[in-house]
């Protein structure tokens, strides 16, 4: 009995050792992540959601002010100097564009964005953000949380404000501090993913996670089989979009001219090129749009500038994001539409 | 409930420290079998019912088999338990703690389902008393059918109801018949195709004289529903099982330690190699046929190492488990990858099915004991039958038969190089062995594609991609965006090295086992903190949990 007792115990400290040993390795972890990594480890891909952040936090430029908000393509399309060059006026202009920003996403940072006061937010649309709303990588929604977008928010909001959007990305979005630390673990695998990603592809540029003026990636243009590829996987999702009801993204967009207009902004819609080869299988997307573009944007006062038809093949570095002359072309088309504005 | 997860950390601590304390074997048993029916319930608290249902009809046909009658107080006491228990289950809206997506208070099939438990409850000790005072021969098959046909038709049901369904609506276009059974979208139980071969082997085994008719049902149904290797094996056979019950467990320091072991190794196997590979390997089959070979053949080689350590990391964190509690799990996986014929690696992948296959399917069907031809429709029909357990999905039936003609051309292969004496010797060599290994692993590789890729048309371009090289060497095809392709190929490589070292040095386990006590919790300390960067940001289940 005695020798069973005693078997028992050495058991329960061998089991002890088993939870204590590991726990001490993760919280070691813990330790240098939050200590060390996180404050000096860029996050990879979504570093630019930090810098962002960050760069709202600094005093506005004096002066009228034009932000453009979008995803990759917005990104890569406007050139801000030129805008604020070509623009009549004494105009500041930023391009803020995020990749993969959807519709959701550009609520989620717009209350600290409208906190710096722009005269005008642009609104980038390409169709397929209003068909099909972003879930939201959890992974994003831990950095916009961290990066102080969520604390800007006013107050009420609640995960039937973004329809769509993963309930567990809605959680990320609200998660604490320490929840926050345990996700970015991943933030050393994702820095490696996104350093590697860019010395490997000598077609992307680095350093444009902090420039709100250029920020576009793509320094060359795609061609033959490779383009075509990209053609394909955007037809498709073309299609997919033209079948399903926008009733959602809808919403989500009024919203967001809500949120524009009672941030005493005004808001420009902007609807993006597209790719020659993509307009005939485009063509019941971009009527969609641009009738849903026309009907918000009288009854939220909104300007729309209609860029679908602008560019070429030559002005695209793929299937949808425009290269250096795609970039210049569409700069001027949104200085021109700019009305004259004086520095106060 | 997933094994990497904090609720099962939670649940294993509490079922190891009540052992720890209770020392009577049924109150051991009685607390295994509610937590593995907690862990099971996690997922949808009404497909409990299926498993006891399952070890009801086992128990019973069972018993019946040998001729032990229950009584009817018994009888009554079962089934009366059943019906409540089956009330509980189905008629409330409990929450699905997983995220399964098939809770749901408008649950349509609710009122169906009670009333089967009730029709199982009333009529079933009618018909046993039927049964069991039937003559001995036609007792003992009318007992060994009723438990094969209640079980295979519980997996019928559920897992191929609609992919049978499916092909019968187009084959009946395609012959002008417009009528269709009812769509009833059923929901595929986690884990059903393992229980359900495992329970079964019980009932044939007894018929067989291989093992005595279990008399406790508390027993029983922790045979069926034993949580460490419930949803995704290895396959128990009875004779592995019940002797472990015959005892008080009690917790060794040597055993726990093992067992430990084996749950890390498990574990780094499923977080740090397998789910870093996994969305690589997802984007290059979204679409294969936009691929060239080459990613093609990397996708393949992923798949390989990903499912390989998906499943065997399950298996492994079920025996370290199970060893800890003091149950011996047999090996499920024995390096199939350095295999240097399929025959081999039929012997050293996932053991526990195939020597299911072997004993309760290829050898009752005649084996290889009427001629040549009838063994090559033999090992065909079984392989074919052992894809199609995978899922009902045409691909693993495709599958299924091409492992089927791996095998056939294999043993005629054997037969041909016994006679010739020359080609005996050099495949004894080692350029010979290198030769066999690399065309077995090719040909390995080919039939993880046919697995993976289940659309048609995405299936034949893959596999042309694989065997025919386009001669396109820009791997930049692969994306560089959210397949994380970095993470991924580290993982692979540090994989290939590590299995290496396991299979020519030795076992992963092993060598910690063989580790000085004062360098364990340095390396305990050590893989909590690999595990925590490693670690996704979700969970995901196990590849075989779908199976």
């Amino acid at each position: 009995m005695a020798t069973a007792a005693a078997e028992t115990t050495s058991a329960l400290r061998a089991l002890l050792l088993m939870l204590i040993a590991p726990a001490f390795g993760v919280a070691l972890g813990v330790l240098l992540l939050v200590a060390v990594l996180l404050p000096r480890m860029p996050m990879g891909a979504t570093q630019r959601i930090v810098e962002l952040g960050r760069h709202l936090a600094l005093p506005p430029a004096p002066g009228p002010r034009i932000v453009f908000i979008g995803n990759s393509i917005v990104r890569d399309g406007i050139d801000a100097q030129i805008v604020a060059d070509a623009a009549s006026g004494d105009w500041h202009a930023e391009n803020l564009a995020l990749s993969g920003c959807g519709l959701n996403e550009r609520r989620i940072l717009l209350p600290r964005l409208l906190a710096s006061r722009p005269d005008v937010v642009a609104i980038g649309l390409s169709g397929t953000e209003v068909c099909r709303l972003d879930a939201l990588a959890p992974d994003k929604a831990y950095v916009y949380a961290h990066a102080g977008f969520v604390s800007a928010w006013p107050t009420g909001r609640t995960a039937a404000d973004f329809p769509g959007m993963a309930p567990g990305s809605y959680a990320a979005l609200r998660s604490s501090a320490p929840e926050q630390w345990v996700h970015f673990r991943t933030v050393p695998a994702n820095w490696l993913e996104h350093g590697l990603r860019l010395a490997l592809r000598s077609d992307l540029r680095s350093g444009y996670e902090s420039d709100w003026i250029r920020p576009f990636t793509r320094t060359a243009s795609i061609a033959g089989p490779r383009l075509a590829r990209h053609l394909d996987e955007i037809e498709k999702g073309l299609g997919a979009c033209a079948s399903v009801p926008w009733e959602q993204g809808d919403s989500v967009l009024t919203a967001l001219l809500e949120d524009v207009t009672t941030g005493e902004a005004t808001p420009l819609l902007l609807l993006l090129p597209v790719h020659p080869d993509l307009r005939s299988s485009a063509a019941p997307v971009r009527a969609r749009l641009h009738t849903l573009a026309v009907e918000l944007g009288r009854q939220h006062s909104a300007a729309l500038v209609d860029a679908s038809d602008l560019l070429g093949a030559d002005g695209f570095a793929d299937a949808v994001h425009p290269n250096q002359a795609g970039r210049e072309a569409l700069s001027h088309l949104v200085a021109n539409a700019l009305p004259v504005r004086e520095a106060r | 409930m997933l094994f990497q997860t904090p609720e099962f950390l939670v649940l294993f601590c509490i079922v190891l420290l009540a052992i720890a304390s209770i020392r009577t074997p049924a109150r051991q048993q009685w607390l295994v079998l509610l937590a593995s029916y907690v862990f099971y319930g996690w997922w949808d608290v009404r497909f409990l019912v299926l498993i006891a249902l399952s070890s009801i009809v086992d128990y019973a046909a069972a018993l019946g088999i040998r001729g032990q009658r229950l009584s009817w107080r018994s009888r009554l006491r079962i089934s009366g338990s059943f019906l409540v228990f089956s009330v509980g289950c189905l008629a409330f809206d409990w929450p699905a703690f997983a995220d399964t997506g098939l809770r749901g208070a408008s649950w349509p099939g609710m009122r169906p389902a009670l009333f089967a438990c009730l029709g199982f409850s009333l009529a079933g000790p009618l018909l046993y008393e039927l049964a069991i005072g039937a003559p001995e021969q036609r007792r003992r098959r009318v007992f060994l059918t009723t438990s094969v046909v209640a079980n295979l038709g519980v997996l019928g049901f559920f897992k191929y109801y609609d992919f049978f369904r499916g092909n019968w609506v187009g084959i009946g276009h395609w012959l002008g018949v417009d009528w269709a059974p009812p769509a009833l979208a059923v929901a595929l139980p986690v884990g059903i195709s393992f229980y359900t071969f495992q329970t079964m082997s019980y009932t044939i085994d007894v018929y067989r004289g291989h093992a005595e008719p279990e008399t406790s049902l508390r027993r029983l149904a922790l045979y069926v529903a034993y949580f460490p290797q419930l949803v995704a094996g290895p396959i128990l056979r009875p004779s592995q099982f019940f002797p472990a019950l015959a005892q008080a467990w009690q917790l060794h320091p040597a055993a726990l330690s093992s067992g430990f072991h084996l749950i890390l190794v498990g574990l780094c196997k499923k977080v740090l190699i397998a789910d870093r590979i996994a969305p690589l390997v997802n984007f290059i089959f979204e679409d294969p046929a936009s691929n060239p070979s080459i990613v093609i053949m990397l996708g393949a080689a992923m798949f390989a190492v990903q499912i390989y350590c998906d499943f065997s990391g399950y298996t492994d964190i079920a025996r370290g488990i199970s060893r800890m509690f003091g149950i011996e799990i047999p090996l499920n996986f024995d390096f199939p990858y350095f295999s240097r014929s399929i025959t081999e690696f039929w012997r050293r992948w996932h053991i526990s099915l195939s020597s299911w296959l072997r004993d309760y399917l290829y050898i009752p069907l005649g084996g290889n004991r009427h001629g040549v031809g009838l063994t090559y429709f033999n090992l065909m029909a079984t392989m074919v039958l052992g894809g199609l357990w995978h899922g009902a999905s045409w691909n693993f039936a495709w599958w299924g038969a091409y492992q089927g003609a791996l095998l056939c051309a294999n043993r005629w292969l054997a037969q041909r190089a016994s006679t010739l004496p020359a080609v005996e010797r050099w495949l004894g060599t080692r350029v010979g062995s290198f030769v066999s290994w690399s065309v077995t692993l090719y040909l390995t590789l080919l039939g993880w594609i046919i697995f993976r890729v289940s659309e048609p048309d995405q299936l034949w371009a893959a596999v042309k991609a694989f065997v025919v090289f386009d001669g396109n060497l820009r791997i930049t095809a692969i994306g560089l965006g959210n397949a994380a392709p970095f993470g991924a190929t580290i993982a692979f490589v540090a994989f290939i090295a590590l299995h290496a070292v396991g299979h020519f040095w030795r076992r992963w386990p092993a060598a910690l086992d063989a580790t000085p006590q004062r360098w364990l919790p340095w390396i305990y300390a050590l893989v909590g903190f690999l595990l925590f960067f490693g670690w996704p940001s979700e969970n995901s289940a196990f590849i075989y949990f779908q199976f």
